[in-house]
């Protein structure tokens, strides 16, 4: 029980089905078998009741064959008569055939047979006698025909009445147990069909009501799934043209999108002889700055053998100052002395001044010792100037100098910044390089990339137009499906399921 | 106006005078020194000696137109800046390390001087007179100016008067 109530609902209706198509055929076959049974009954009575109109026909035409010989037995003359005569030949072939039909038929009564075989023979022998006796009657010879008549056709005749009767006689009885056992038989089948009848009856009724609550239950489901069906439907609709037209605005996009891919793939190659012609200038400016390093490094060690050459110069001027120093010392001491000779001379003076008339030869001599002390004090004088210009120009020489050596080692230094800018520079022109190169490799990357993506993009646009085919078939498909929903509908409220 | 025409008469009258030529001693020997910017000369009968003096010795108390004293081979000699004695304005740098020794026998002092220009044998008819309009707080000290335009000091007032000699 557990099991069917498990199975599906076809399988479930195909079981009922199939016990119902099964009592059909049982039903069918037992009223097929008892069809048969009384057919073979009632065949049986017919051919029972052929059988018993044949021997009462056989029995008649004897009859009347014997009445037909009596007539010619007394009227030999009618012999004469040739319908007469044929009458008789008839009435002969009719009653051999009569009996040769009767023994085939009494075939499927062997017991019958056996008389019926008897009374075939005694048949044929009458038969014989007969066509002897008309032999002799037309021969004239009418009392060896009574002759016979008395002998022999009357003995036969009475037999095969007797044998006849009998076999009749049996036929009825066989036929009256027939009867009786086809109304018991017919009682039986009645019986049989009323039992199966209710059973099919029952199982059918059972059946369509257990199909009508699974139709009823279906309906309802499949009501609310049409319900469903016709929203779903809608919706996929809607949900269809609006992929429609975003299928549309893709193609479209697409179609920009590959133009614009051409684009940048034209850019890129823009690119690609850019960053070529950027690695050509790089390595020239890489082999530049090499230059430029060599040439920085020659300029570094002149600027190092100016710098020497301006340390001695400097180191000559100061000593050349110090020289001048002493020389300015030495006048100084010059001028001292000369001072001081002056002021001898001016004192002598005065002291010969006193001595009067006798210090006048004095006065003269103390005179020209101060105009050479006047001399000495100029010529120092002069001396002090030139130093003084010397000096002048060694401290300008010595400022020049220093800012020579300011300005060599500003160059020094300008010159070792430089060294560094052009490393820097080399440095960066090497980073561009490679940059420059890992641009190309990248560039043709992309345009490699760019190729494949070219025909991609034909892809998907070729896709995309086959998605706006497809999705316009889905929209045919959903408007069907829509139109198949409220068919669906028109059909429940229609049959008002 | 009035003092030009006095001018212009003396002027006159000088030009009017007879021209007489001194002889030989009536021509005075004078000492020419510098100090600062100023000319000085002096006789030289009031000169005693002239030295070179390294650095003086300041006496608190003193007027400041005395620089300091010095020692002269063993005797000391107060030094007198004559610039600010006749209160004449200082400018320009000076060295001022020559003393003059002035002595009328009895008093000797010494006036700072930065160079010794030299002698200087004037007439006594080339010397002006000294212009009336100079302070006569110290026309005592100056006989005259020479035609050089150096001032000529007076020995004797120098020697002598209450003025410079400081008890």
């Amino acid at each position: 029980m557990e099991n069917f109530l498990r199975l599906r609902t076809r399988g479930k209706m195909i079981i009922g089905f199939v016990v119902i198509v099964v009592a059909t055929i049982l039903f069918s076959i037992i009223s097929y078998t008892n069809h048969r049974r009384m057919s073979n009954v009632v065949k049986e009575n017919s051919l029972l009741d052929t059988l018993a109109y044949e021997l009462t026909g056989l029995r008649a035409d004897e009859n009347r064959l014997r009445a037909l010989s009596l007539e010619a037995l007394f009227y030999p003359e009618k012999l004469n008569n040739i319908d007469f005569k044929q009458k008789i030949e008839q009435k002969h072939i009719d009653i051999l055939k009569k009996t040769n039909g009767l023994d085939s038929m009494l075939n499927a009564y062997p017991d019958q047979e056996i008389l019926m075989s008897d009374l075939k023979i005694d048949v044929e022998k009458y038969v014989e006698n007969r066509k002897i006796m008309m032999t002799l009657i037309s021969e004239g010879r009418t009392d060896d025909a009574k002759k016979v008549v008395s002998e022999e056709q009357d003995l036969l005749y009475e037999r095969i009445r007797e044998k006849s009767i009998q076999i009749e006689l049996n036929l009825l009885e066989m036929k009256a147990k027939t009867h009786a056992l086809s109304e018991k038989a017919e009682n039986i089948v009645v019986w049989q069909l009323l039992v199966l009848g209710s059973i099919l009856v029952f199982l059918v009724i059972a059946i369509a009501i257990w199909t009508l609550r699974i139709v009823r239950k279906i309906t309802a489901e499949i009501k609310a799934g049409v319900e469903i069906l016709g929203n779903a439907s809608s919706d996929i609709l809607s949900a269809v043209t609006e992929i429609s037209a975003g299928a549309a605005e893709t193609a479209t996009a697409v179609t920009e999108t590959t133009t614009t891919i051409e684009e940048v793939r034209q850019t890129a190659n823009v690119s690609n002889q850019k960053a070529q012609s950027l690695m050509e200038s790089s390595q020239k400016a890489s082999d530049s700055a090499d230059k430029g390093r060599d040439s920085i490094k020659k300029l570094t060690s002149a600027i190092q053998h100016i710098d020497n050459q301006m340390h001695l110069i400097s180191d000559t001027v100061v000593k050349l100052s110090e020289q001048n120093r002493t020389i300015a010392e030495i006048t100084s001491t010059v001028a001292d002395i000369a001072d001081q000779s002056n002021l001898l001379a001016v004192n002598a003076a005065i002291e010969a001044a006193k001595a009067g008339e006798h210090g006048r030869g004095f006065t003269i001599v103390a005179q020209e010792i101060r105009s050479l002390a006047d001399q000495s004090k100029r010529a120092t004088q002069q001396v002090k100037e030139i130093l003084n210009e010397i000096n002048k120009s060694v401290n300008s020489t010595v400022g020049v100098t220093d800012q020579g050596a300011k300005s060599v080692e500003e160059g020094i230094r300008r010159v070792k910044e430089s060294g560094e800018v052009i490393d820097i520079l080399a440095d960066n022109v090497e980073d561009a390089v490679e940059a420059a190169i890992q641009i190309s490799s990248s560039t043709r990357q992309q345009m490699a990339g760019m190729d494949q993506i070219v025909p991609a993009m034909e892809n998907i646009k070729r896709a995309s137009e086959q998605n706006v085919v497809g999705i316009n078939h889905t929209q045919d498909t959903a408007q069907k499906i829509h139109q198949l929903g409220r068919n669906l509908k028109t059909i429940i409220i229609k049959y008002n399921l | 106006m009035n003092r030009d025409k006095i001018l212009l008469k003396s002027r006159a009258k000088q030009n009017a005078k007879k021209i007489i030529i001194k002889d030989h001693f009536d021509s005075v020997n004078y000492l020419v020194f510098r100090v600062v910017k100023e000319t000085y000369a002096i006789e030289n009968k009031w000169i005693k000696e002239v030295v070179r003096v390294g650095s003086f010795t300041t006496i608190p108390g003193t007027p400041d137109f005395v620089v300091g004293v010095a020692n002269i081979r063993g005797i000391i000699y107060s030094a007198v800046n004559i610039n600010r004695f006749l209160s004449s304005k200082e400018y320009g740098l000076s060295e001022l390390n020559k003393l003059i020794i002035i002595s009328n026998g009895d008093i000797e002092f010494g006036i700072v001087a930065d160079e010794i220009l030299g002698f200087s044998e004037k007439l006594i008819s080339a010397i002006s007179d000294v212009p009336d309009n100079y302070n006569s707080l110290y026309k005592e000290f100056i006989s005259g100016i020479c035609d050089s335009g150096a001032l000529i000091l007076n020995g004797k007032a120098l020697t002598e008067n209450k003025k410079i000699i400081i008890e």
